[in-house]
């Protein structure tokens, strides 16, 4: 295989992969019953796998992260709009660090 | 895209309900904007690594295009060679992603009741974000899937063309701190969280999977602390509620 058809097929393969990444909880579902506590755990699952991605993220690279993090919370629940407390977060973050 | 009523039972309250149009699509498209454009910083940032690990620029287009997952084509870049090794890149490949088989668990209900067709091109477009963010309007009454659609390709596209752009323009970009653009997507993230939030003394879950997860963080290599945190948080919420159901 020449180099560049190697190229072309590992990213494919990558592409392949990573797709069947997508479907495979979907499918996977077809074989677990979906009773009551298939529904709940599919209920909480949303939260606990976010919370999840940001609690490590929250605690690395100072406190940038934990700032931002603060602020969008807080302005999301003085019903901001999400666009607001996104930018308004990130803003606050930049000048702060102009700041400090 | 066309309009697919999934569900023709004369139920339009019905929690179970999936649509999937052109509004829910639009709708998914400006919710995700903001976060591609600040994504564009990161997806500069993969052009200008892949430049660097000796990709061309056809194939850093076509990897951002088809693999559509920003971590695993990181990892990638540092596997990368003249003769790329196809199963070590499988693999990192799967370690990394393997986080979505549980995201798309967790869309099953609502995304079974569309033809199985639309549902796998629409899976095609989940990534870690607009997962999060359809979850969230779903948990806010939204029942049009094209919702992940959308947002999914407002996010394709800045992903696609910032890595081509990062490739084109190369290392002169100056540091995206100053921008602050590196807390976006943790901000992100807790954003989407607020809709889920179960009250304070169903938060516990919560408390369980944050604490996993940064255990896991540091012992396990990818993304198998989400995996970890998300099985552990949730099961636990669920367990719980049938012991006092």
């Amino acid at each position: 295989m020449s180099g560049e058809m190697q190229t072309v097929v590992a990213i494919l393969v990558m592409a392949l992969v990573t797709y069947l990444t997508r479907v495979g909880g979907f499918w996977l579902m077809i074989l677990v019953p979906e009773g009551g506590f298939v529904r709940r755990w599919l209920h909480h699952l949303p939260g606990a796998v976010i919370i999840a991605i940001v609690a490590p993220m929250a605690l690395e690279g100072g406190w940038g992260a934990p700032v931002a993090i603060a602020a969008t919370v807080t302005m999301a629940m003085l019903r901001r709009s999400a666009l607001i407390a996104l930018f308004g977060a990130v803003a606050l973050v930049a000048v702060l660090r102009q700041v400090i | 895209m066309t309009d697919v009523p999934a569900d023709r039972s004369p139920q339009p309250t019905s929690p179970m309900l999936a649509t999937f149009t052109r509004d829910g699509f639009a709708r998914g498209f400006r919710m995700a904007t903001p976060l591609a454009l600040s994504g564009v910083l990161f997806s500069v940032a993969f052009g200008v690594l892949a430049r660097e690990a000796g990709l061309p620029l056809g194939s850093t287009i076509l990897m951002s295009a088809t693999v559509f997952a920003g971590a695993s084509q990181m990892a990638a870049l540092d596997l990368w060679s003249a003769a790329p090794p196809i199963l070590v890149l499988a693999l990192a490949t799967f370690a990394i992603n393997v986080r979505h088989v549980v995201m798309g668990a967790a869309l099953r209900p609502w995304f079974s009741k569309l033809p199985s067709a639309t549902a796998h091109f629409s899976l095609w477009f989940m990534t870690d974000a607009n997962w999060a963010m359809s979850m969230a309007e779903h948990r806010k009454g939204e029942r049009d899937a094209a919702i992940l659609v959308g947002s999914g390709v407002a996010l394709w596209l800045g992903w696609v063309s910032g890595g081509a752009v990062g490739h084109l323009v190369g290392a002169a970009l100056g540091d995206p701190r100053v921008f602050a653009a590196d807390v976006v997507v943790p901000a992100f993230f807790a954003l989407m969280l607020t809709p889920l939030w179960p009250g304070l003394a169903r938060a516990w879950p919560w408390a369980i999977a944050a604490g996993v997860a940064v255990a896991a963080h540091t012992v396990l290599p990818g993304y198998w602390h989400v995996i970890v945190g998300g099985l552990a948080g949730s099961l636990a919420a669920a367990w719980a509620e049938r012991r006092t159901a």
